[in-house]
């Protein structure tokens, strides 16, 4: 009932820039244009009935042919409610805007996944290398199609 | 004499000086670690300094880095929960519980009531285990000794609780998906309940040991001051969060397991310093160890263990699932395509946003101070670099 209330206030706010989306388990979820991106956290932030203001988790998830995904984890300290905030992207060219300014705390997420997943985040200050070693030159890892280098050595079917 | 002819005094003074002449100030680099005692793991502090006092601070991580979320998707299932013990070591029952309850939430499997309450007692017990390293911890660099040799005395006892049930005593692999791995041991209720009672005591006498201590006061009150705005924005959680002045616990507010079931109390800070960080967690165990006897009280018959196949498949899905570990929110992301692999796993360690606050409520103190808000935000390097 709360979750539908949150989506569909969304929706209405920003028409067809927010979609609406199933998951399995039954959670809030919307997909949500690129472009408007950095307006959205901010109203979720802002806004009364909303106050999104702690950024759980961010993740980033490549689903080879359908392109890959930025998935957002929010929660409301106040209100107490949840919502999963999904931004489609161009696998080809990988590319969104950052939100550290809105939620600092996405800093080192959005470092994490502009390095294992060659994602590129515009507006960011600091991308360097963090996790990988410095002179690492073996692409992105975590991506799916990742191949390997000489040190990777694959599990044996189950 | 005002000041104007004071400096022009001065100046004449340096010009005939030659040593003063040539002296001039710049900032300067220190690496603090990655092999430093206080960094408690493997973390690189780069710290611009201007004499004694921090300008800035970088920290460099990563050198834990094990890829484990790519290793978690190249095996099934029952392999994984053994990667969750060696993502947070210090409480690794609970890292257990958070990928436990992540499947089980898109595989929607029924716990059985004994398993829960085993879950909650085992859970706090690790709560109380990591709280009290933290407390030894927290003391010795600060610089007391006593309390690490009282901290690690008391977790040995839950140690042998451990033992006893699981036979393992740091890398537990005991909350598994659909249950526990073994059920208890007959006598343990009593040893338990023993262990609470034997803790209160204690407890009493560690409040005595550092709260009041002017040495330990001087170095933690007022000491880097994270107000709760602050705090919510860097995403930092757990008792660092409560001690920022928010009241917040992912266990009252948005519950798992049986925790709704249990009366606790969390406690909430009111200076938002490293003193009310470290009181918060003592705090927290004394509520632990009232959650343990409630736990206890009403534990149900019944077969708490749970044979989970290889080739179990988990149904299409996906889930951010969240605890309240003994550091803050603790989340576990699984995308499920119906296959025996997840097809990705995303792991959230509180310690990696704690350790980003760090840099923003540490400039323009000393670096002793910096010790002390390294050691009071509890943190735990594997967990940041995964």
């Amino acid at each position: 009932m709360q979750n539908e209330r949150l989506v569909s206030q969304l929706t209405e706010k920003f028409g067809d820039k927010v979609e609406k989306i199933e998951l399995h388990p039954p959670q809030a979820a919307v997909v949500v244009d690129k472009s408007i991106l950095v307006e959205f956290f901010k109203y979720m932030k802002e806004d009364e009935n909303l106050k999104m203001d702690f950024l759980s988790s961010l993740s980033a998830v490549d689903f080879v042919e359908d392109g890959m995904e930025m998935v957002y984890h929010l929660c409301s300290i106040q209100l107490r409610h949840k919502i999963t905030v999904k931004v489609k992207l161009d696998r080809e060219k990988p590319e969104v805007h950052t939100i550290r300014d809105i939620h600092p705390g996405a800093d080192w997420y959005e470092r994490e996944a502009w390095e294992l997943f060659g994602i590129d985040i515009s507006g960011h200050p600091n991308l360097k290398t963090f996790l990988l070693p410095e002179d690492w030159e073996d692409g992105w890892p975590m991506r799916r199609d990742w191949e390997g280098n000489d040190d990777f050595v694959k599990m044996p079917e189950f | 004499m005002d000041e104007k002819e004071l400096n022009i005094e001065d100046q004449e003074r340096d010009e005939q000086n030659p040593v003063a002449r040539d002296l001039h100030t710049e900032e300067f680099l220190v690496n603090m670690g990655p092999q430093h005692p206080s960094t408690h793991g493997v973390c690189r502090l780069l710290l611009t300094m201007d004499g004694e006092v921090i300008v800035k601070v970088e920290p460099y991580i990563g050198y834990l880095h094990r890829a484990l979320e790519k290793i978690c998707e190249n095996r099934i299932y029952k392999q994984i929960t053994p990667f969750m013990d060696r993502f947070e070591y210090v409480s690794s029952m609970l890292a257990d519980w958070v990928y436990a309850l992540c499947v089980e939430r898109i595989g929607e499997i029924e716990i059985s009531p004994r398993a829960e309450h085993l879950r909650v007692i085992f859970g706090e017990l690790q709560r109380i285990a990591s709280h009290l390293i933290y407390w030894g911890v927290l003391g010795m660099d600060l610089g007391a000794f006593t309390p690490f040799l009282y901290g690690l005395r008391e977790r040995e006892m839950i140690m042998d609780l451990f033992e006893e049930t699981c036979g393992q005593r740091l890398t537990y692999n005991y909350i598994r998906v659909g249950g526990v791995s073994h059920d208890i041991k007959p006598g343990f209720e009593q040893k338990c309940k023993k262990f609470t009672k034997y803790m209160r005591e204690v407890l009493e006498d560690y409040e005595t040991l550092l709260n009041e201590n002017p040495i330990f006061l001087s170095r933690t009150k007022d000491i880097g001051i994270a107000p709760p705005h602050l705090s919510i924005a860097y995403g930092v959680s757990g008792p660092s969060l409560r001690a920022s002045g928010v009241k917040y616990d992912v266990r009252k507010d948005d519950p798992y397991g049986y925790y709704d079931k249990f009366e606790f109390d969390i406690p909430c800070g009111e200076n938002y310093d490293t003193w009310d960080r470290y009181y918060a967690r003592v705090f927290e165990m004394w509520e632990s160890t009232k959650i343990i006897d409630q736990a206890l009280e009403g534990l149900p018959e019944g077969d708490p263990t749970f044979k989970m196949k290889p080739s179990f498949k988990l149904p299409e899905g996906e889930a951010y699932v969240r605890i309240e570990s003994a550091r803050g929110e603790m989340g576990c992301y699984i995308v499920s395509k119906g296959e025996k692999k997840p097809y990705r796993l995303k792991l959230r360690g509180s310690s990696f946003n704690n350790l980003m606050i760090i840099p923003e409520i540490s400039t323009g103190l000393k670096i002793a101070d910096l010790v002390a808000i390294f050691a009071s935000y509890d943190i735990i390097m594997p967990e940041v670099d995964r």
